[in-house]
């Protein structure tokens, strides 16, 4: 191979780097300037050979178009029913400006669209005007969930645990460990679960809503709730027994005591059946 | 029974493990001689994959292959995911952990693509002492492969065949041939690769790639997402004669078909392995338009929704 004048290896990957988070030169960053005075002026045929059937230019475009796709393609996939509900090509908009926005720092693929939800609230169209369209708020919250169970799927947790039965006593009843319960401006579970079993849900009207997601047997199962339990599994969540739970939901929430005790046994019966207890030991 | 340097056992032939074949594994214990497990999928996992991955431990010898830990990049090696590399692997007992010639990004950014090396004596003394560094930390020897690349540097002033050659021998380092990169390489860096072979210290080679391509006319990418090849095979027929036995693998990673079919694109290579393969049907190349990526990685991401009670 043909002696040539060296680039430091170090600005090498500073320039190929920036060559493929930038590929167009939008930015004011001026690749060539982190090279040696000698190629200062030189195009990237200075760096890069040309082949007999591709120019140099081409060969970097490989890399150009596959840095950006490969990543696009992982995001799809985090965010599947983001992707369904906003459209394929606008879902690639606003995920070619995220991960230009945040470019992945981390080796972990899970990190990639951490800060999704965040940057989508960020950028959103009517963020300065004083009224707002529910689309987005739609979005934002389905983007959060979906990462959410991405977390929850991979969450480290004991899952050598007994299940509470019909004799298991009260106070014996503890939370499974990997259970979550969520509020929701849109019904989430419903659209998602939609999705999920194939179908082409509509985006819905806003309406409060509530599930839990539980993990067992190192698969995650979805739950309507409502609000009450939505507020007394919380209070269970937090570590309280039962009846400290069940004294929370009166006391901070004025829910009627004499309602809770007709209701519990018919709760109490379902989750065992969900499996959403463990027995306390 | 092993014929390389490093004294690394001959596997067979094994499989990429792969999420959406967990459930046929474990349910069907099927007879493969041995699996490769991308070492990124578990280390931070702790929910379904990792605790699939125990099981698999406990019937399959099983190799950990790596995408991130970038042995040719200029900052500072990664003590953070090696640490997490070397719990998984204290954890599992592989037979060896691998990793790719490339770095993946600097300046903290992590592109997950498998950037290329220029090959000159700098990068050779680089790579070579985190090689050691890495060697030291993991308490055993690591495996490089010869990753598939779109571009070569005039700065370059190494053939890839000899820069690894001296790599091996600087740091007793084993090789992972894949020969589906050097036939795509080749096509896209005009350069011979049967003199490649030639240039390979076969006894460092611990184990083969094989895996399918798209030729894009005047490139070629290394999709992984098709069966193999004819020109690759006929690579493996004459680098698997130098090895004299290697473990061998087929990467399977996009478009992953049913898990029957991707173990009988495996079988075809102890055709080739005996050199009775005029009966075998292979790929001829076919010149195909559709933009294709270079090292897919959606397969990486986590298969939450199939493992989802709605």
């Amino acid at each position: 191979m043909a002696e040539s004048t060296n680039i430091p290896l170090s600005s090498f990957q500073q320039w190929m780097q920036q060559m493929l988070l930038d590929p167009h030169g939008q930015t004011e960053v001026d690749p060539m300037q982190v090279l040696p005075g000698a190629f200062q002026g030189g195009g990237l045929e200075s760096v890069i050979n040309d082949s007999k059937r591709l120019p140099a230019r081409e060969h970097l475009a490989i890399y150009q178009r596959s840095y950006i796709a490969r990543l696009r393609d992982c995001m799809a996939k985090q965010f599947s029913a983001l992707e369904y509900a906003l459209g394929e090509e606008l879902f690639c908009g606003f995920a070619d400006n995220y991960l230009e926005l945040y470019p992945s720092s981390s080796y972990n693929l899970m990190n990639l669209g951490a800060h999704f939800a965040d940057y989508l609230e960020d950028t959103r169209p009517d963020k300065d005007d004083p009224l707002k369209e529910e689309w987005p708020d739609f979005m934002i919250e389905l983007a959060r969930f979906e990462y959410a169970t991405l977390i929850i799927f991979e969450e480290q947790a004991d899952e050598d645990f007994v299940l509470a039965g019909d004799q298991t006593p009260e106070e014996e009843l503890r939370l499974i460990p990997v259970f979550y319960a969520f509020y929701f401006q849109f019904p989430i579970r419903w659209f998602y679960s939609e999705f999920v079993n194939g179908n082409k849900p509509g985006m819905p009207y806003a309406q409060d809503t509530f599930c839990a997601v539980v993990r067992r047997n190192y698969k995650l199962a979805l739950f309507d709730l409502n609000p009450g339990q939505y507020y007394f599994l919380n209070y269970l969540k937090e570590g309280g027994s039962v009846s400290e739970a069940k004294q929370l939901l009166c006391k901070n929430q004025g829910f009627d005591s004499g309602k809770l005790e007709e209701v519990w046994p018919v709760w109490k019966e379902k989750w065992i059946e969900q499996g959403f207890f463990r027995v306390d030991s | 029974m092993t014929t390389n340097k490093l004294n690394l056992p001959d596997l067979g032939l094994g499989l990429g493990l792969r999420s959406q074949h967990f459930n046929h594994i474990l349910e069907q214990q099927p007879e493969v001689d041995w699996f490769e497990v991308i070492s990124e999928n578990f280390m931070d996992s702790f929910g379904r994959p990792r605790h699939v991955l125990k099981q698999i431990v406990e019937r399959y010898p099983v190799v950990m292959h790596g995408v991130s830990l970038s042995i040719g990049n200029t900052d500072p090696l990664d003590f953070d995911y090696l640490k997490k590399l070397k719990a998984l692997a204290d954890e599992m007992n592989p037979a060896w952990v691998s990793d790719h010639l490339c770095w993946t990004g600097v300046l903290t950014t992590n592109s997950h693509d498998l950037l290329p090396v220029p090959l000159n004596e700098e990068s050779l003394k680089h790579v070579c002492d985190r090689i050691n560094i890495v060697q030291d930390y993991l308490q055993r020897p690591l495996v490089i492969e010869n990753p598939s690349t779109y571009a070569s540097f005039r700065h370059s002033t190494i053939p890839e065949w000899e820069f690894l050659s001296s790599m091996t021998e600087e740091t007793d380092c084993g090789l992972l041939l894949d020969v589906n990169n050097v036939y795509v390489s080749s096509f896209n860096n005009d350069f011979d690769p049967v003199e490649y072979l030639e240039g390979i210290p076969f006894d460092r080679v611990v184990q083969m790639h094989l895996a399918g391509h798209q030729n894009c006319g005047n490139y070629i990418i290394d999709t992984h997402d098709r069966e193999v090849t004819k020109h690759v095979w006929e690579l493996f027929r004459l680098a698997w004669q130098r090895t004299g036995g290697t473990s061998t693998l087929l990467e399977w990673d996009g478009n992953i078909p049913a898990f029957d079919v991707y173990h009988a694109e495996l079988l075809k290579a102890k055709e080739f392995m005996s050199g009775d393969f005029n009966g075998i049907k292979s790929v001829e190349e076919e010149d195909q338009v559709v933009e294709a990526v270079s090292n897919p990685i959606h397969f990486m991401v986590s298969e939450t929704r199939d493992q989802l009670e709605v």
